[in-house]
């Protein structure tokens, strides 16, 4: 750290041919932000990278570290400095990074969970009209009372396709946040990264189970709240407070970090059933598959040829979306 | 057990440290607002100071006791009377069945009172804490603020009646309460050169902000910003404003989050994640005073601190609120 | 009798509901404030005849600060 009294670099490690530079940030009393890259990016390599060094972290149990909080290219590390201090706690994560040293050893754990999904569902279309009528008569988001349209509009495709890629790809939990038991979703398969900007002002309800899109991630609202994504559908639920239902035994989120979701459709019908039995008879099965992520692998598919061209394609479509979509 | 007769403004119940740990869960600590306050009311009728108590904001809570007891209240003098005898503050006293406990409002100095019962206000544990989320209405009682008609449940207390209640505090080991209070602070992890500039930075330790009158449990709001405060014109890939940054965990409680040019402690019960840039961090000591500063009337002020003077202020702190600070 | 009802909580008055020469009684909300993102109902304490308004809208307010003049019945 230099002499500057306003410097928060505590530490670095060099970049690698598998991973970024790496800054230790001082973030308070009793935090760290780990940081991939000086340049800000969203991309999921330095996600799985995150939160496979993450599980390396933890798996230490570390005595005096209360936790940690990965996002898509920081992990905040939280720790009672009178435990520990952030020197050897940087230690601890130097160590972790340096067991992982190509991208080959980048293999992370990763359920797929499948999820049943009701496009344009009564409920979140009652919370958007509910939007209209309290908050922003004028919305131009809102359009035959609803966001699907506006949310093709913006990516320059028709609202078919919208809903082909919404199913089309894995959603990746990069971490949760902000809300309990939230996870931000974000697409697999770069052919299905809808991108639409966020509610303004944002919405005073939203009811349990909407999905929405808001910038690149989607968001599968855990309890009834406010909120600011595109909203497209209604899902079953992921989060119970109550903890009754077996799936949620030992607390009551459904996501953990590195889960994939995979949406499929069905009926509105069907998905109020499946509250019952999440809810009240507590006999739903989820549908869980285990898996990993090789991120070696993924980057391989990644740069092939056919998947940059889709890539393109669409960024194509979206710079005239762009042009077209009203400001919100 | 105590029967609420009037809620009050904001009566919650919050224990020490909070619920710990859910961060990545979308979920904040939570806790008593102002743990000094508590943990004295707590030490004074015998109880651990992260014991759950109840927190008082803005006053005109009511409650009967329908069983003999001892409490202790502390925090702002909210003139709290039992029977319309009024109690004296931060030392315990023993209740009987049938007793009215009755506070008014806030006073010249701060903003939360606290009532501690020997052996603790008894409400279930919701992942490792009793305390109140109000934000997302869960923990402490049903999820919510108290209202009349609640009827709470109080502990086991640790000793008998008359050892506990008039347990007094050494002089001067009362926090100090002011109109204008200055937090010692962190800096990180976003400050300069690369998103704020040298000046913003000198900026945000010499002036005095009034408190907003918005501020709550998961946010105090400060004045706004010049728009030199920044070391950029734009958030990059994080979005328009150079406040913005792609998502990232919020070290709460106490960072303090960039919110476009509006400078917001996040607190209590504050955001966990989100995409604006933090600046620094009100040390863990100096946390109560943010409970105590009172909307639209007081004013904070930062001073720049280090990792060894916050965790000593830790250490010390933790000291105090112990029975070494019984007289 | 000439009583004032005062604002009990720092914050900005968000409306006064009642009007000058308006008959209220106890208990009656006559204003609310806003303070900490929730709105705060300011009651009367007597019952009587609204005399004068003081506060309105957006008003900067501390505790005490008198928001309206009754005229009570006693």
């Amino acid at each position: 750290m230099s002499n500057d009294k306003y410097d928060v670099i505590l530490d670095t490690m060099d970049a690698t041919e598998s991973r970024l530079e790496i800054l230790f940030r001082q973030a308070g009393d009793g935090f760290i932000q780990v940081e991939y890259g000086r340049k800000q990016r969203a991309a999921l390599q330095d996600s799985f990278r995150m939160l496979a060094i993450n599980d390396i972290i933890k798996s230490k149990s570390i005595n005096g570290l209360i936790e940690t909080v990965p996002g898509i290219r920081t992990n905040l590390l939280h720790f009672d400095p009178e435990i520990i201090s952030y020197q050897e706690l940087i230690e601890n994560v130097k160590e972790s990074e340096d067991s992982m040293s190509t991208i080959d050893d980048v293999v992370l754990e990763s359920r797929i969970i499948n999820l049943p999904i009701a496009f344009e569902d009564s409920e979140t279309k009652k919370s958007v009209a509910k939007y209209v009528a309290e908050v922003r008569q004028d919305a131009p988001n809102v359009i035959n009372g609803y966001n699907i349209e506006y949310m093709a509009m913006c990516n320059g495709v028709s609202v078919a396709e919208v809903k082909k890629m919404l199913l089309g790809t894995e959603w990746f939990n990069s971490g949760g946040g902000f809300w309990p038991g939230g996870a931000f979703l974000w697409p697999m398969d770069p052919r299905c990264a809808l991108v639409v900007p966020k509610y303004n002002p944002p919405r005073t309800w939203t009811p349990e189970g909407a999905v929405g899109i808001g910038g690149p991630c989607v968001f599968t609202y855990t309890t009834p709240t406010g909120g600011g994504y595109q909203l497209f559908g209604r899902t079953i639920p992921i989060f119970q407070f109550a903890c009754k239902h077996p799936m949620f035994k030992d607390g009551p989120f459904l996501y953990r970090n590195a889960d994939r979701v995979r949406f499929h459709e069905t009926t509105e019908k069907e998905v109020l059933e499946i509250y019952g039995h999440v809810h009240e008879k507590f006999d739903y099965e989820y549908i869980i598959d285990q898996g990993e992520i090789k991120a070696k692998d993924y980057l391989k598919w990644y740069n092939s040829e056919d998947i940059q061209t889709g890539m393109k394609k669409l960024k194509e479509k979206q710079a005239v979306g762009v042009k077209e979509a009203p400001l919100l | 057990m105590l029967k609420v007769i009037n809620g009050g403004i904001e009566t919650l119940v919050e224990d020490w440290p909070g619920r710990l740990g859910y961060l990545g869960k979308g979920m904040s600590a939570s806790g008593a607002f102002d743990n000094v306050s508590l943990g004295f009311a707590n030490v004074l009728v015998g109880n651990p100071s992260g014991k759950a108590g109840l927190e008082i904001t803005g006053g005109f809570f009511e409650a009967e006791f329908s069983d003999t007891t001892v409490i202790a209240v502390t925090g702002t003098d909210m003139k709290a009377s039992i029977n319309g005898e009024p109690i004296v503050m931060w030392e315990s006293l023993q209740v009987e069945k049938g007793d009215i406990i009755k506070f008014f409002q806030i006073g010249a100095v701060g903003f939360r009172s606290y009532l501690a019962v020997a052996g603790g206000i008894d409400v279930p544990a919701y992942l490792g804490s009793k305390s109140t989320c109000v934000f997302g209405s869960y923990g402490g009682f049903n999820g919510r603020k108290l209202e009349a008609g609640d009827e709470i449940q109080i502990g086991e207390p640790k000793g008998s009646f008359s050892e506990l209640s008039r347990n007094r505090l050494k002089e001067g080991v009362v926090p100090e309460f002011t109109n204008a209070w200055e937090l010692r602070a962190i800096v990180g992890p976003n400050t300069s050169p690369d998103y704020v500039s040298q000046k913003g930075m000198d900026y945000l330790f010499s002036h005095t902000s009034k408190i907003q009158h918005t501020s709550n449990r998961s946010a105090y709001r400060l004045e706004e910003l010049p728009n030199s405060f920044f070391a950029r014109t734009d958030g990059g890939v994080g979005g328009s404003h150079p406040s913005n940054i792609i998502d990232h965990a919020y070290a709460i409680r106490g960072t303090l989050n960039i919110c476009g040019n509006t400078p917001i402690l996040l607190v209590a019960d504050g955001p966990t994640l989100g995409g604006y840039m933090c600046t620094l961090q009100v040390i863990n000591a100096d946390l109560w005073k943010v409970g105590q500063g009172t909307p639209n009337r007081d004013t904070m002020k930062f001073r720049l601190s280090s990792q060894e003077e916050a965790t000593q202020a830790r250490i010390k702190q933790n000291k105090l609120l112990s029975k070494n600070s019984l007289a | 009798m000439e009583k004032s009802v005062n604002a009990i909580m720092p914050g900005l008055c968000a409306r006064v509901v009642v009007k000058e020469g308006d008959k209220i009684s106890k208990g009656q909300e006559v204003a609310v404030i806003n303070c900490m993102k929730t709105e705060i109902s300011i009651t009367s304490e007597s019952s009587g005849v609204v005399k004068k308004v003081l506060a309105k809208e957006w008003d900067d307010l501390q505790v005490d600060d008198p928001m309206v003049i009754i005229e009570t019945e006693e």
